[in-house]
């Protein structure tokens, strides 16, 4: 009888809902928190851009912030052409950063692949050590792309790297044609 | 910046605190208003957990408004108790503490942040409305703040209009 008194009394509902409140208010908060932790984006230079090399003239040009390049290269008959420094790549951070195929065009069982032999690219450090190479080959119409990515190498804020690229076409290569390729360079 | 889902957040502690007030004025209300109230923020809860679920889904536009319909419902019940006070019970007294303690500040605090949200997101907003409203609550809320800190300030007023009225 007691009991039932007490459950009835004004301080013990107003105390019941007080504490009922307080956790459907923090819970709330807690979850409202944590939308607001995973949807908060901010926007930052990026810290491994795209820049000049030595042999960029004519080849390279930037897109925009530097976080993309295009690059047109030429290739001769029977010839290696050497691009020592295509592109280069600048840390403004210490980063860790790796080469990795992304596609390749005209693709296999074009009969226009045949012209070329191999496309090789390779991420040089300040140092002149090969950091990683991506090689494509050509066997009959179809391409051999690299099966992974290089590994991830370090580099340390204020160096510059550059990404040389060699080119070799087949012997009696036709005039005029041309093959895209898309690289990408992944920053961690 | 603020989310839609704030709205919703508000809501609910507009829901908790009327819960807790029905209680302590429970000879003026139904018995059941302050546990009604309570589930009212429940399901304000489940309505957050559903929202952080499918938000890549359901977009901004669409969260903002369900989340501000929310807020409508809110609002519109702490303005309907007022008016039960008011109409329904003659508790005029009351009733006025009510609106000066409860409607306007409350209504103040949800007009700050929908305006703040629609001028941040560029929303397609009544910003009058939105602008009259919080000066509105402003003025009330100031005027309440004052007579409850010197009750002797609205008798003054009174015996002021009355002489006026003689002369």
């Amino acid at each position: 009888m007691e009991i039932r008194k007490l459950l009835y009394r004004k301080e013990t509902k107003l105390v019941t809902l007080l504490l009922t409140s307080m956790l459907i208010a923090s819970a709330s908060a807690a979850v409202y928190y944590g939308m607001y932790a995973r949807s908060t984006a901010t926007v930052a230079p990026a810290a491994v851009t795209f820049t000049s090399g030595g042999d960029s003239s004519g080849v390279y040009t930037p897109g925009t912030n530097a976080t993309y390049a295009s690059l047109t290269l030429s290739a001769y008959p029977n010839v290696t052409l050497y691009y020592e420094q295509a592109v280069n790549i600048s840390a403004s951070a210490n980063k860790e950063v790796r080469l990795r195929h992304v596609d390749i065009s005209p693709g296999d069982g074009d009969p226009s692949v045949s012209n070329f032999t191999s496309v090789v690219f390779k991420l040089i450090k300040t140092n002149g050590d090969v950091a990683g190479t991506l090689t494509y080959t050509v066997s009959g119409d179809d391409w051999t792309e690299p099966s992974a990515p290089t590994t991830y190498a370090a580099i340390t804020s204020g160096e510059e790297w550059a990404i040389r690229v060699e080119i070799t076409a087949a012997a009696g290569a036709n005039t005029g044609k041309s093959v895209t390729v898309t690289i990408a360079v992944d920053v961690k | 910046m603020i989310l839609p889902e704030f709205f919703a957040l508000l809501s609910i502690d507009v829901f908790l605190l009327m819960s807790l007030l029905t209680c302590l004025l429970e000879d003026r209300f139904p018995k059941a208003l302050p546990y009604i109230y309570q589930i009212a923020a429940l399901v304000g809860f489940g309505h957050l957990l559903v929202s952080r679920e499918f938000m890549a889904l359901f977009g901004e536009y669409m969260r903002f408004w369900y989340n501000f319909f929310y807020l409508l419902v809110a609002m519109g019940n702490i303005v309907a108790l007022n008016l039960y006070l008011a109409l329904e019970k003659k508790l005029w007294a009351l009733a006025k503490a009510w609106s000066g303690a409860v409607t306007f500040p409350i209504g103040l605090i949800a007009v700050f942040f929908v305006s703040n949200y629609s001028y941040l997101q560029g929303a397609e907003f009544p910003m009058l409305i939105l602008q009259l409203g919080l000066v509105i609550s402003a003025i009330a809320m100031g005027v309440s703040v004052s007579i409850l800190l010197s009750p002797d300030l609205l008798n003054k007023f009174r015996r002021r209009k009355e002489v006026t009225k003689w002369k």
